[in-house]
């Protein structure tokens, strides 16, 4: 409690003095405020170019398109530019407070050569932000997808730095990271499991997703929470203009979404949703039992917003979507994130943008016999709960602060078996609490230099009610090394962690063409996903920090180099980056990590580190686009005690399940004439780290790989290439069109291992082989028609 | 074995979620292929290996002595001939089993319940093995043992769709570990390990495991052992298991397993195997 006072006491003391600060310039000084908004739909751009030609400097939208600039009195050419549309060049006489909303032309598919624009399109090396990537949807439903289903974690996967585990897993590893060590946020909101499928499709409906932005490293000081990356998703506004709808049918779902302003330019909504239908077809068995089965998956966006006036904006935002599988009577499983947002924007003044958020996300997964003398249910939860204020303050061209403070609440219920036939068996629930409050300024210092430099400090409560348990010191953790047994209270706060969790970062521009950038981060993560399989599955759990279960802390540098060519055509970056982490969570042999009272005893826990090279070079003008991007890198784990049994692999550094030293891929696509496009995209890289056998044994008539020395082997390399083709015959004067995309998954069927293991031979046990296993052997075409109105 | 006891008891995630995968993506053609593949392993140190069980309700005790040989090479692995096999219980009494051919030592007599044993053995080359002490505890019997056919969900015509079930009531108040051993047709069915705690179905009847579900048809008889085992033998059993089912999407990455058995003069010498204690309860059906 006294930690929350101080808390709350340092945000009174800043936000106060930024108030002050506000009235004491405002005497010489004007404001010019507004939003930056898409012309077509009304939905505000983020992160889009305020430039003040005059002053050479100028600002950015943030979060919900709104700007804001302190200048002289004066007249000043102000040039508004965001990527894709086409710059406005506004005259200003400024002798007062001046709001200018301005509404920003998204540009036609310019065929015949490249017009060459405004100061905006060097972006990547104005803005200080470093280890980013913004990937407009239009980018991502240019890029062959599997199956035609536009996949957003897909595609980040083709970006530098980005890995997958193998085809078909779920989730990303960034730099050398865990799955777990994502922060994935939908509007906000933490999504928890980000594919249906077991890793085959995103939760992520591409239709109803604005903007997509990965951060690798110089994470900003408003993010807390997880150890490596931020991938922030936000869902469409809704067409604040007119009714529009989008949709289409393809090989796997189909889809569509409506949006429409409820009161023109003042309230619109948005609601979109996709539904698998493979199983549709089994009606058509002769198969009875086959026709019982279900598999399917469903996601459902909404949103809805309303500007109550200039200074007043609330959006509502939710999210559903669920995968369902049965099998007939004798087992069925089901599991989905929900989520929703409430966030209300307002104005304190021309300069202090505010945005108050409450948020709640439910994880859950179900599976079960639905019948029969063995029918039971099994249930799991996260539920989490977020308040959070966050403000910004343009307290000059040269300053941008942004501040705030964020109060999480998690309530983790692992596992509740009920059944007729037995006792009902539940896994202790776990609460925690998580507190954030963070300040960082952007400042720009002279012509050249930015900087970008603020702090975090988390703290962290393990609550009651809980069992906790003690355990001989010295000694591995058992459940026969238990010495104790303590029962906490509700809501008494049993262990608390915290610290500060510093970020920086800088862009010192050498040139107009070029420029170096820097960035530290510090971050740590209180929660932590329990699984100790090779891809994850929908059905492990996540836990939190405890007494026994300590933080991770995670620190990284990076050095970039960035430089445009031709006139901002060709955009060409560099990074190195070096990170440690502290605390990993890892796992005994044969752990057992579900339904475990003393799961910590079957934990390790690990350091680890990665470093690596990370190259891209983009073109985003044209006819012909794509990018090509290079990682070298390399990740490993240590886990190292004074216990021989609390070590693996002896205590050395042995690389992580996600070590791939060699990562490229190159993604093309071309414009042939006004109907047709193609692209093609392809990756290469080392394969994942297994382990081998170094003998084979016989015990109880079965022969037996004898495993030593973890992931001290690899799978071969992986490499794929995909086509695909897009039709558009844009009709004018008509407002349904429609495109067909054509694509091919797998071009030349590549069998890509997944994994290799080992086995007897069936028909003569004392016989062992080697058998690769690849998931997606084959090539893999299909159709989707798309359509818009 | 299958719904009950493969998701509840196991948590394989193995059949159901990667079937499903195969079905609600495509139905029609799935793409995921197996291949048996050359490549090379690394070649570990020779180990010892000990496969010995002490049995209540079988009269027969049999320890197999072998060592591990090079992960591709033909034929069964070495037998390691000409060892003192020696099994001693709680009261001090000692055993010597009697090599009846190369790596196989056996004697007839009877493990005792609530009895503790242990292993020792000694190589002809000096070198001394130990095992922990293992205490044999009884094992409730089988309540009754049926079959049915059943609906399956993937049945293809070549598929058989009959199940043998079976119960038995888990004792009060006692933390129970179990094992099943099954022989269709009097021949040992070693397809997968069957073994569980009963943190599921602690001091309740468990009213229905089933079992070979697609392995047997009608005319088939299938005899059931169930076995008590020691913590550290479900323990022991749990990691062996992991590395028998590293292939899938979901599965874990194989380990190494440590058994119970040390060099006594040298306990960091890797010893693999194990050596148990169990008590047997049996039931047997015809498919007719």
């Amino acid at each position: 409690m006294k930690n929350l006072l101080y808390f709350l006491g340092v945000f009174c003391i800043l936000y106060f003095s930024t108030h002050a600060l506000t009235h004491a310039q405002k005497q010489s000084k004007f404001t010019l405020k507004g939003y930056l908004k898409d012309a077509e739909n009304g939905e505000g751009l983020l992160g889009a170019t305020v430039y003040v030609k005059e002053l050479r400097t100028g600002t950015a939208t943030n979060l919900y398109g709104f700007y804001s600039l302190s200048l002289e009195a004066g007249t000043y050419t102000i040039s508004y530019s965001y990527i894709g549309y086409t710059p406005i060049q506004k005259t200003v006489n400024l002798t007062a407070d001046q709001t200018l909303t301005v509404e920003l032309q998204a540009e036609g598919t310019e065929l015949e050569g490249v017009e060459v624009t405004a100061e905006a399109e060097d972006e990547a090396l104005q803005t200080v932000e470093m280890s980013v990537v913004k990937l407009e949807m239009a980018a991502i439903k240019k890029i062959p997808q599997f199956l035609g289903e536009t996949d957003i974690i897909r595609s980040i996967q083709l970006l530098p730095g980005v890995t997958t585990v193998g085809e078909g897993a779920t989730g990303f590893n960034v730099r050398g990271g865990n799955i777990d060590q994502n922060l994935i946020l939908l509007d906000e909101a933490p999504i928890y499991s980000s594919s249906h499928l077991f890793g085959f499709f995103s939760v992520f409906n591409g239709d109803a997703v604005k903007d997509v932005k990965l951060y690798k490293g110089g994470i900003p000081a408003i993010y807390g929470g997880r150890l490596s990356s931020v991938l922030d998703i936000r869902q469409k506004e809704g067409n604040m203009k007119k009714f529009s709808g989008s949709g289409g049918i393809g090989a796997v779902s189909s889809r569509l979404t409506l949006e429409a302003p409820i009161i023109k330019d003042k309230s619109s909504f948005m609601i979109s949703g996709r539904r698998s239908y493979a199983d549709l077809f089994l009606i058509f068995s002769r198969n009875e039992a086959m026709r019982k089965n279900k598999a399917y998956f469903y996601d459902v966006n909404a949103k809805f917003n309303y500007q109550f006036s200039d200074k007043d904006r609330l959006f509502i935002s939710g999210y559903f979507g669920n995968d369902v599988f049965g099998f007939g009577q004798n087992f069925a499983a089901k599991w989905g994130n929900r989520s929703g947002t409430i966030r209300w924007n307002h104005l304190f003044s021309d300069r202090v943008f505010a945005n108050f958020t409450g948020i709640y996300s439910n994880y859950e997964y179900k599976l079960g016999v639905p019948s029969g003398a063995n029918a039971f249910d099994w249930t799991s939860h996260i539920y989490t709960m977020n308040l959070r204020s966050d403000f910004t303050f343009f307290a000059n061209p040269k300053n941008t602060l942004d501040f705030g403070l964020s109060a999480l609440r998690y309530r983790f219920e692992p596992g509740l078996v009920t059944s007729d036939n037995f006792p009902d068996l539940e896994i202790d629930k776990k609460f925690a609490n998580e507190f954030g409050i963070y300040i960082s300024n952007e400042q720009t210092i002279g012509d050249n230099l930015t900087l970008k430099y603020g702090v975090r400090y988390s703290l962290y409560q393990h609550m009651g009610k809980a069992t906790v348990y003690e355990y001989t010191e010295g000694e591995p953790m058992t459940t026969k090394s238990i010495t104790d047994t303590l029962f906490y209270d509700q809501n008494k706060v049993i262990q608390s962690y915290g610290g500060f969790e510093p970020r920086f970062s800088l862009n010192w521009r050498l040139s107009p063409k070029n420029s170096v950038k820097l960035s530290y981060n510090r971050t740590r993560q209180y929660i932590h996903l329990i699984s100790n399989t090779t891809a994850a599955t929908p059905l492990d759990i996540w836990t939190s920090s405890d007494k026994h279960i300590k933080p991770a802390i995670a620190d990284q540098v990076a050095i970039g180099y960035f430089q445009n060519f031709k006139n901002n055509q060709y955009e060409l970056s560099a990074e190195v980056y070096y990170k440690e982490l502290q605390d990993l969570v890892d796992y005994k042999d044969g752990a057992q990590l579900l339904f475990n009272e003393t799961l910590e005893a079957d934990l390790l826990s690990g350091k680890g580190r990665a470093y690596g090279l990370e190259i891209m070079l983009k073109k985003q003008k044209g006819r012909f686009t794509g990018w090509l991007s290079y990682t070298l890198s390399r990740s490993e784990i240590r886990v190292d005690s004074d216990l021989p049994e609390d070590r693996i692999n002896n205590g050395d550094w042995y690389p992580s399940n996600y070590d791939k030293l060699h990562d490229l891929s190159a993604v093309l696509s071309y414009d042939i004439n006004e109907k047709w496009s193609i692209s093609a995209n392809y990756a290469y890289m080392t394969g994942r780290p297994i382990t081998y056998p170094d003998a084979k044994y016989e015990y109880e008539g079965i022969t037996v790989g004898n495993y030593g020395n973890r992931n001290g082997a690899r799978t071969p390399t992986y490499h794929r290439l995909d086509f695909s083709a897009n039709y558009e015959k844009i009709k004018p004067n008509r407002k349904w069109q429609s495109s067909w995309n054509f694509s091919i998954y797998n071009v030349y069927a590549r069998k890509n291992p997944y994994s290799i293991y080992f086995r007897q031979n069936e028909d003569n046990y004392r016989q062992t082989e080697a058998v690769q296993l690849s998931i997606l052997g084959t090539i893999l075409p299909s159709a989707t028609y798309n359509f818009k109105f | 074995m299958n719904t009950f006891l493969k998701f509840i008891l196991n948590f394989k995630l193995e059949k159901y979620p990667q079937k499903g995968v195969v079905f609600g993506l495509f139905l029609l053609v799935f793409t995921a292929c197996e291949d048996i593949v050359d490549l090379s392993v690394p070649r570990g140190e020779t180990r010892l290996v000990v496969d010995g069980t002490v049995f209540h309700g079988q009269p027969l005790q049999r320890v197999i002595l072998s060592t591990t040989s090079p992960f591709f090479e033909d034929g069964q692995t070495p037998r390691v001939t000409g060892a003192i096999v020696v099994i001693e219980n709680d009261l001090g009494t000692k055993d010597t089993l009697l090599e009846v051919e190369t790596g196989l030592y056996l004697i007839e007599k009877q493990g005792e319940i609530e009895r503790s044993y242990k292993l020792e053995i000694t190589l002809p080359d000096g070198k001394k093995y130990g095992s922990t002490y293992q205490t044999l505890v009884t094992v409730p019997s089988i309540d009754s043992i049926y079959y049915e056919e059943e609906d399956t969900p993937f049945a293809s015509d070549d598929e058989g769709n009959l199940s043998v079930k079976f119960n038995f009531t888990d004792p009060k108040e006692v933390d129970n570990y179990y094992r099943w051993n099954y022989y269709i047709n009097g021949e040992y069915f070693n397809d997968e390990l069957t073994f569980t705690d009963d943190q599921f179905f602690e001091g309740v009847e468990v009213p229905e495991v089933d079992i070979l579900r697609e392995f047997v048809e009608l005319g088939d008889t299938v005899l059931i052992e169930q076995l008590s085992i020691t913590e550290e033998h479900y323990n022991f059993l749990n990691k062996f298991n992991q590395n028998l089912e590293s292939g899938g999407l979901f599965a874990s990455p194989p380990i190494p397993v440590r058994g119970n058995i040390v060099n006594l003069d040298d306990p960091k010498e890797y010893v693999l195997g194990f050596f148990g204690v169990s008590a047997i309860e049996r039931a047997e059906i015809i498919l007719k």
